[in-house]
């Protein structure tokens, strides 16, 4: 918050400042008077001068209705540089976009998108590429758009088209051929694309909880052109293309393609067909939605054969196998065969007993459990993922989070990430990015903009939807403790020192009872959470220590269904050995009923379960929480007397 | 009490003496006019005394209207052709809360009473007319203003963590908020008196005071 220069100062002659507007990628900008009392924002470059300074130089003498004019650059007493611009008293595009978190009515994104394309079209006509255009560079004004911040452009001169060795800019927005040092106009049109898909939907194409797993979106993963109405998703694809030839060719080509398309007008484009090969498939798969008609621009010159049709079939082995993954996702009955298949079969062809080692699994079979466990259980988080979206495409709905965080990132927000440093390029630098500490988007600041509306939305959410994401969940929580399991098994065959009778899974007994347990357990968590989810997730301990209760009976069911012998001693003598008039243990069957109702009771009730299910939950896993959790089970019995197997 | 003002305002104008107005010009905000008077005129761009507490930018009469405040109640007073809801005024009209306005042909306002703990109100601009300097809103501020983050705040600053109370003491501007406030680079835990020129800062939060000539 703090900001260097206060009210009143007079960094540079004949210019006061009044109050600091804003604190952007390369420095603070200020709303200053001159001593005429014309209005000026007057920017203080205080990172990457040299970059900003060569962009904004470039632009000094730019005149055009559509740009944020440039009056001077000029270095105050201290040597620091100062950028005087005009000041824009209306609402940046992110402001406008805070306040429709659904998106805007179309008329009002094609009048965006009109002054946005006339603004970067005159400065690509000039030569320059903007490199950072996103909502917070784009101003209104009296019905006026502006692009502002033209401090990045660089000249788009052969030489320097590559071999460009800094990436700087905003992560959502940034172009793939960026890691690849490519800064031709393409990279504008790609983010004007993502701005417009943000426009329309009120999110951005591809988002994250870390920077590397957004990069890694912009350079492999297909936009979810579903969320838009029809008519305007090949535009939007074409923009939003990876490859930069294949491309829209321009930013007035994207503007009259959007008008054309909200028009009905017959002139479209060619559509790249792995673009919709998802969005088709799975219409088809619907039974009778309703398709687009192929719409063809005439542009051949551009496109130059590169655009396949749509329905072109691909002879190849990857494409075979997308063929087969398309398959997958849209026939639920063969997705559910595997799903059984990897469930049951594989562990029953992997486990193993041994006299010494007690249950065990090999690594092999691990492997091949995990891996087709895993591909189904992703698979079916995709599928339900986009049932849900298609579901709630008419009318068009707040959108489900899948994921909890979409403020924004950018390089120069990122403590880590210096921005002359390059974010795609080389390709370790983005893998890197998966591991720096501290690099979650909700660190920055804002965050609230992102929950606020993520939050209305899982109100709005439908039970059915919901119903089904429990369903997943469930299916999933089997798959983790089945893998879970697995894994206790792979390291009690690998693990030869332990006594048999020290070992979790002595028997077949013992892991099907620990495993029923978890699955139980698990879905204890996960139905409450998902109750409570227009509540924000929260449940509370009067939920679910009941339902820790009766998990604690269910598992007492379960070890005499399953004759489990467990341990008659245990290592804590526990402070209350008997409820009431019920004992927690008997000398003959070791922990009873009562016992296993209130361990899990307690476990369950003060351990506050339900933030590990929550939708709006910060982490996916928090280990820490697991081991936390672990812990405190392995301590209980000094409260509550449990023999622990 | 209505009908004396408003017969001395209508009437004898040169007997009303304005009180004082302010700007506060507000980090990452942005700028908002603090009327502390009972009446207070808008119109067009007229200088010297004769112009409006409120000068806009719009073709618009000297003193076009006049919003005037008595006790809980606004009372907006049309000299010139101006509109709500689409029917003209004659002489006045009463406010409430979400009242649109249209001043001449263009210039559209609404009136706001943000927070029912207060009397103040918001003036906000609607269309693209402002005065000479860019200013966001305009408070009509009868004993109390509250700034901070949520809507019930009669200026809206979403990313200070709590609000700020500006309110009148003998007839002076004064401030109570937090336990890190600086005045003017000096801590002042339970507040104080501002007057033009003062700078209010914290942690998260700074704005300057502008007496308005």
């Amino acid at each position: 918050m703090k900001f260097a220069f206060a009210p009143e100062a007079i960094p540079l002659p004949g210019y006061t400042i009044k109050r600091a507007i804003d604190r952007g990628g390369f420095g603070e900008v200020y709303y200053g008077l001159a001593d005429s009392g014309k209005e000026v924002a007057l920017k203080l470059l205080q990172r990457n001068q040299q970059v900003e300074l060569r962009g904004v130089r470039q632009c000094l003498n730019l005149k055009h209705p559509n740009l944020v004019s440039i009056f001077d650059i000029r270095t105050d007493a201290e040597g620091d540089e100062w950028v005087i611009m005009e000041f824009i008293s209306g609402p940046s595009l992110d402001q406008v976009l805070r306040s429709h978190p659904q998106g805007l009515p179309l008329s009002e994104v094609e009048q965006w998108l009109a002054g946005l394309a006339a603004g970067v079209a005159f400065l690509h006509d000039r030569g320059i590429v903007h490199r950072d255009l996103k909502p917070g560079n784009v101003f209104r004004e009296h019905g006026v758009v502006k692009v502002g911040d033209v401090g990045l452009s660089k000249f788009m001169t052969p030489s320097r088209r590559s071999a460009q060795t800094e990436s700087v800019g905003t992560v959502y927005y940034m172009a793939p051929e960026v890691s690849r040092g490519k800064y031709g106009r393409e990279l504008d049109v790609y983010s004007l694309g993502v701005m417009l898909f943000e426009m329309i939907v009120g999110e951005v194409p591809f988002n994250g909880e870390s920077i590397g797993e957004i990069l890694m979106k912009h350079l492999t993963e297909l936009p979810d052109l579903s969320r838009l109405p029809h008519a305007v998703r090949p535009v939007v694809a074409r923009a939003l293309e990876k490859d930069p030839t294949r491309r829209t060719a321009d930013a007035l080509q994207l503007a009259r393609e959007f008008r054309a398309a909200l028009r009905g007008s017959p002139v479209a484009t060619e559509i790249p067909a792995t673009h919709f090969v998802d969005v088709e498939r799975l219409e088809r798969a619907q039974g009778g939605a309703s398709r687009s008609t192929p719409v063809r621009l005439p542009d051949p010159a551009r496109s130059g054969g590169s655009s396949r049709p749509v329905a072109e079939p691909q002879s190849s082995a990857p494409g075979l196998w997308r063929q087969f993954g398309a398959d997958l996702k849209s026939n639920p009955v063969l997705m559910v065969a595997i799903v059984v298949t990897a469930i049951f079969l594989v562990p029953v062809l992997t486990f193993s007993t041994g006299r010494e080692s007690g249950v065990r699994v090999s690594m092999p079979g691990f492997l091949v459990w995990f891996a087709v466990g895993y591909a189904a259980y992703r698979i079916s988080k995709k599928h339900q993922s986009r049932s849900q979206s298609r579901q709630s495409r008419h009318p068009r709905p707040p959108q489900p989070p899948r994921r909890l965080n979409r403020s924004r990132v950018s390089s120069e927000t990122h403590p880590a990430l210096p921005a002359t440093q390059s974010l795609f390029s080389p390709a370790p630098s983005v893998l890197h990015a998966f591991d720096l500490p501290g690099d979650r988007p909700a660190a920055t600041e804002s965050t609230p903009r992102r929950d606020a509306p993520r939050q209305s939305a899982l109100r709005a959410s439908s039970w059915r939807v919901r119903c089904g994401e429990l369903t997943g969940a469930m299916a999933g929580a089997v798959f983790w403790s089945l893998t879970l399991s697995a894994l206790i098994g792979l390291v009690q065959g690998y693990v030869s020192d332990i006594p048999l009778a020290s070992r979790i899974f002595v028997d077949w007994s013992h892991a099907a009872l620990f495993t029923l347990t978890t699955i139980a357990g698990a879905w204890a968590v996960l139905v409450p959470a998902k109750l409570f989810e227009p509540w924000k997730g929260r449940g509370n301990l009067f939920i679910t220590a009941p339902l820790g209760g009766l998990v604690g009976v269910v598992a007492w069911y379960l070890r005499e269904m399953l004759l489990v012998e467990l341990p008659a001693e245990s290592l804590f003598s526990g402070i209350f050995t008997r409820i009431g008039r019920w004992p927690l243990v008997s000398a003959e069957t070791g922990s009873t009923l009562a016992g296993f109702a209130v361990f899990f009771a307690v476990l369950f009730g003060l351990r506050r379960w339900w933030l590990q299910a929550a939708a709006l939950r910060n982490h996916r896993l928090s280990v820490w929480g697991v081991a936390g959790t672990a812990l405190f089970a392995w301590l209980l019995p000094v409260a509550f007397r449990f023999n622990q197997p | 009490m209505t009908a004396a003002l408003s017969d001395m305002l209508l009437g004898e104008t040169a007997m009303f003496v304005p009180a004082a107005n302010y700007t506060l010009w507000i980090d990452q905000v942005g700028a908002f006019i603090l009327c502390l008077g009972d009446v207070v005129s808008v119109g067009g761009p007229v200088s010297g005394s004769s112009a409006a507490d409120i000068p806009l930018l719009a073709n618009l009469s000297r003193r076009h209207v006049t919003f005037l405040r008595s006790g809980e109640r606004y009372v907006l007073h049309a000299h010139s052709p101006s509109t709500v809801g689409g029917r003209p005024v004659h002489e006045k009209f009463d406010l409430c809360d979400g009242t649109e306005m249209t001043l001449g042909s263009s210039v559209r306002l609404r009136f706001r009473l943000p927070s029912v703990v207060s009397g103040s109100a918001r003036i906000e601009f609607l269309s693209d007319h402002r005065p000479a300097r860019a200013v966001d809103g305009v408070v009509l501020m009868n004993d109390t203003c509250l700034l901070g983050p949520s809507a019930d705040n009669h200026i809206r600053c979403p990313a200070w963590p709590v609000s700020l109370l500006l309110y009148r003491r003998d007839g002076q501007l004064w401030i109570k908020g937090r336990e890190d406030l600086f005045l003017d680079g000096r801590h002042a835990p339970a507040g104080g008196a501002l007057s033009s020129g003062s700078l209010v800062s914290s942690s998260d939060v700074r704005f300057q005071v502008e007496r308005l000539s």
